[in-house]
């Protein structure tokens, strides 16, 4: 009924998109919102975070010269193919294209990284990578802070975000404050 | 709103100067107020759509991540803003998602669907704010703003407005207090003028001209009104200063009434006139004054007057002290400014003497001054008067009409004094013997009539007629001679008779006729067949006239005279016979008095004279006419009177060649008594002439014995009255037998007329009568008869003895 209702809003108020991108959406922030966590799995309201977080980071102008919005993903995935969802959306006016990566270098075009496993490179490596390269790194757990900008946690069984603004200066992306208001941590000038 | 007209000018200044700041004070304010309120909710609505857009962009990953705690502490930053009651987010599925309240009282829960961006403006501001993330809604921002912040400025704006409007209202009232001062002095210097012009009847005050406004120049105009004023006024005080002289000084009352008939103003006099000297008497009262016979009249006049504005004049008299004023009085009616009456306005003047002079004109005009009675004038006003009176009362109305029998005698013997004195006496018997209602008239020389009204038969009337014959015949001593004067009276009766005056004075004058011929001294009552004997007299009148101008209807008969003693013939007496043409011949004593009353006896006496010379000439010429025969004619008292008489006779005697011994002229003694010295001094001069006289008709008059002696006469004819009643009446024997002896002591011959018997010729005979004429000797004949008569053989004796 929700769904149906919100779908119907959207569609009146001449929100013209992709029908089941819609629902996926929006069924994610309903689920997320609503309690029913539990009837979706965390990979797919992640990869649906993820899209909606790409609204609320600022990258540099001159890595928005490109062609494509790179999803990379370094490491399994974890998402359980629920990112390949996000081709043929756009981030800031470009298509969003999934590219798989074994290693920094190959995800030196990247905007977003998705770092399914960041054990697979180190906390220096990445942040000297980052100084070069502004790339949001995305990654889960709370531990993985130093090494993702943004990481998804659990908390009181709801997904939610951990921000490290500090790496993000360092990467030369920026966030925006709202998204930095949702937070549940911020790590910023040092503070945890 | 009846009030409004009744305020003061002061009240109404004031009063609209106050509503009208009033006014325009809360107009503005209110205006004022009014867009400060839209402005304001403007301001806050706008202020608040910023701030929902910034809470809504705010709020876009707190709904999106689901963080409602994040949501709520967006919403509460609107706390900042004093007017937010509430807010509320809805997610996408429009289900509430964070709520905020911002007040302790009165908490109300989010409305349960959100519209989409709306704002709802009433007791509180409504704004509904869609939370967008790139396109996309993720939700819905409401928020309710409270109006009440707002409401209490309004109040105290309004609160200060009532300030600020009582603030106004004094300084307003005190402001047009002032200007009410400044705007109302000078109009109040004009009024106060008017005023005290009205209360002191001083028109040459001035209003004072304090402005140069308006007011100003109504200052000027009324000032302008003011001169006007005052210059008619003068005008008027002058006019009217005029008028009191005039009336003052006029010989004519003036007066004037109003419309109530109230007498308004008199001048002295107008009193003087009327004996009035009561103020303001009524007009009723002063026409109860006019003399009885005039007032209705005058009560026409004036009520003609008062109804339709008619003016008059009438004459009418005021009894005074037992004299009577006469006045004429005008009216006319007083017009105002506008043209309506109101009231009456006239003159009285006193025209007594006027009055008392026109009496005694009117006395002059209608009495005889000689007997004091009534003259023909008013005589036939007073019969046409009485005639119609009668017919009214059916009535009848006796007329007499006297004449003198001797009068001419007397006045020409005795003279005019006596006449004179026989007239006064006349007079007064006749006023004596009638009725004093009855009117007595000289209406000329000696004719005087009587006027008896009321009159029931004729015999009363005879019976005053009697009484008056008796009066009269009453001898009057004159000059120390006793005379006896009678009167011939014609009576006529009205309405019988005529109705008309002049007709009736006609049938009076035609009945006295019939009393002279009657033998005088006798009353006549006038009958029809003297009118138509009247009648037949004009009709021979008229044909006379016709006869004269054609001359041939006139014959000429002769009848011959004889001598008594010789039977010889003596001479013819030449006699007019006339036959109009177509009709019976007419005796000559029906025509000849008509032709000597009508003047035509005059050419007819000449034609007779002509054509008798002229016939007994042709006679002569043939030898047969004896040369001692005399022709005589006969002339009228006309004839005898005219002074061509002598000339006309000379002429016809000339232009026939008649012998003038052969001629005899027949007069009748009356002719001669009439005018006794001229008659005399023209029968001389016939006499001169060489013509013989003869007194026709003797013994019938009134000849006195010494004129008789005086007239040059040769012949002496007996009437034939005397000679008919031979020899049965012995007094007219005696009579005759005395004029034959009286004429032969004269030295006259005598001719007896009319004899018819051969008793006569005896008797004339031994009276020693020289001639005779009449039927026994021969009847009168044409002149070829004559011819033959004269030719005859002499007879000794006449035919018939």
């Amino acid at each position: 009924m929700n769904l149906i209702g919100f779908w119907n809003l959207t569609y009146m108020a001449g929100r013209s998109c992709h029908i089941w991108l819609a629902i996926v959406v929006t069924g994610c922030l309903t689920f997320g919102s609503s309690h029913a966590f539990s009837e979706l799995n965390t990979y797919q309201i992640k990869s649906a975070y993820l899209y909606q977080i790409s609204k609320f980071v600022f990258w540099p102008e001159q890595s928005k010269q490109t062609d494509f919005f790179n999803l990379c993903i370094l490491g399994p995935d974890t998402y359980g193919g629920n990112l390949q969802k996000m081709e043929g959306r756009t981030v800031f006016g470009k298509p969003v294209k999934l590219h798989k990566v074994t290693n920094l270098k190959q995800a030196e075009t990247c905007h977003l990284l998705v770092l399914t496993d960041p054990a697979v490179v180190s906390q220096d490596s990445l942040s000297t990578w980052l100084k070069s390269h502004s790339v949001l790194t995305v990654a889960d757990d709370a531990i993985n802070i130093d090494k993702a900008m943004v990481v998804f946690v659990i908390e009181n069984q709801r997904v939610r975000l951990h921000i490290n603004v500090d790496l993000a200066k360092i990467s030369g992306v920026s966030f925006a404050a709202n998204l930095l208001e949702v937070a549940s941590r911020v790590k910023s000038g040092g503070q945890p | 709103m009846n009030w409004l007209p009744r305020l003061h000018l002061r009240t109404k200044l004031i009063g609209s100067i106050v509503i009208t700041s009033v006014f325009a004070v809360m107009v503005s304010s209110f205006a004022l107020v009014r867009y400060d309120r839209i402005q304001e909710v403007s301001s806050i609505t706008e202020d608040m759509n910023i701030l929902a857009g910034i809470i809504s962009n705010r709020s876009t990953a707190a709904l999106i991540f689901g963080d409602a705690r994040q949501a709520q502490s967006n919403l509460k930053a609107l706390g900042e803003n004093p007017n937010v009651l509430m807010a509320c987010i809805y997610d996408s599925g429009q289900q509430v998602f964070a709520v905020h309240h911002f007040t302790h009282l009165d908490q109300k829960p989010c409305p349960n669907e959100p519209q989409v961006s709306a704002l709802e403006i009433s007791e509180t501001i409504e704004i509904y704010e869609p939370i967008e993330l790139d396109g996309l809604s993720v939700g819905t921002l409401y928020m309710s703003l409270s109006l009440d912040r707002l409401n209490e400025r309004w109040q105290e704006q309004l609160m200060f407005i009532f300030g600020v409007i009582l603030v106004v209202v004094l300084l307003s009232l005190a402001l047009a207090k002032y200007l009410q001062y400044i705007l109302l002095k000078p109009i109040q210097r004009i009024t106060k003028t008017a005023r005290d012009i009205t209360e002191q009847q001083d028109y040459s005050l001035r209003a004072e001209k304090e402005v140069k406004d308006e007011i100003g120049d109504m200052a000027d105009v009324f000032n302008g009104m003011l001169s006007k004023i005052e210059t008619e006024t003068q005008r008027l005080y002058s006019s009217e200063e005029k008028f009191r002289q005039l009336a003052t000084l006029s010989p004519v009352g003036i007066f004037q009434i109003d419309l109530k008939h109230q007498i308004t103003y008199v001048n002295s006099r107008w009193i003087e006139i009327t004996g009035i000297n009561e103020p303001l008497a009524s007009l009723e009262h002063w026409l109860g004054r006019i003399r009885s016979e005039d007032r209705r009249r005058t009560l026409k006049a004036w009520s003609s007057l008062i109804q339709n504005h008619q003016e008059f004049v009438v004459e009418v008299g005021f009894e005074k002290h037992g004299d009577v004023t006469w006045t004429i009085i005008e009216a006319s009616v007083l017009h105002d400014g506008k043209g309506d009456v109101y009231g009456y306005m006239g003159a009285i003047s006193d025209i007594t003497d006027l009055k008392n002079a026109q009496l005694q004109m009117e006395n002059l005009a209608f009495y005889d001054p000689l007997t004091g009675l009534s003259n023909r004038r008013l005589f036939q006003d007073r019969l046409s008067k009485a005639v119609a009176e009668s017919k009214r009362r059916k009535t009848f109305v006796a007329l007499l009409f006297l004449d003198l029998d001797q009068f001419k005698r007397i006045n020409d013997s005795l003279g005019h004094d006596a006449g004179d004195q026989l007239l006064v006496e006349t007079a007064n018997r006749l006023r004596n013997s009638v009725r004093e209602t009855d009117t007595v008239s000289r209406i000329g020389g000696d004719e005087f009539t009587v006027l008896l009204s009321d009159v029931d038969s004729t015999h009363g009337v005879r019976h005053i007629a009697d009484k008056i014959l008796k009066n009269l015949c009453q001898p009057i001593s004159l000059k120390n001679q006793t005379v006896i004067n009678t009167v011939s009276i014609g009576i006529t009766m009205a309405p019988t008779d005529a109705s008309d005056a002049n007709k009736l004075m006609r049938n009076a004058d035609m009945a006295m006729y019939r009393a002279k011929a009657m033998g005088r001294n006798n009353f006549q009552f006038f009958s029809e067949d003297m009118n138509n004997e009247m009648m037949g007299y004009l009709e021979i009148e008229k044909d006379l006239r016709h006869a004269v101008e054609n001359d041939d209807e006139f014959i000429i008969y002769f009848q011959p005279k004889i001598d008594l003693l010789s039977f010889k013939f003596i001479g013819v007496e030449a006699l007019l016979r006339w036959q109009p043409k177509g009709k019976d011949m007419i005796p000559p004593d029906r025509f000849i008095p008509v032709a000597e009353e009508s003047g035509l006896i005059i050419p007819i006496g000449k034609s007779v004279f002509r054509k008798s010379l002229m016939k007994v000439k042709k006679l002569m010429d043939l030898g047969i006419w004896p040369d001692n025969a005399k022709v005589a004619v006969n002339l009228s008292a006309r004839q005898f009177s005219d002074p061509n008489l002598t000339n006309d006779l000379s002429e016809i005697i000339e232009m026939t060649g008649f012998p003038v011994e052969n001629i005899e002229l027949e007069i009748t003694e009356s002719t001669l008594m009439d005018h006794v010295e001229n008659a005399i001094y023209t029968m001389r001069k016939l006499k001169q002439m060489g013509i013989s006289i003869a007194i026709d008709d003797f013994g019938t008059g009134y000849s006195s014995l010494s004129y008789l002696k005086r007239f040059p006469i040769d012949v002496l004819k007996v009437d034939r009255s005397f000679v008919m009643d031979i020899p049965n009446d012995v007094s007219d024997m005696e009579i005759t037998a005395a004029v034959i002896a009286m004429a032969h002591k004269l030295n006259l011959r005598v001719v007896a007329e009319g004899i018819e018997t051969k008793e006569q010729v005896d008797f004339l005979r031994s009276n020693r009568c020289e001639y005779g004429q009449g039927y026994l000797i021969a009847r009168p004949m044409p002149i070829n008869e004559l011819e033959a008569y004269i030719q005859r053989p002499i007879q000794v004796g006449l035919p018939s003895l």
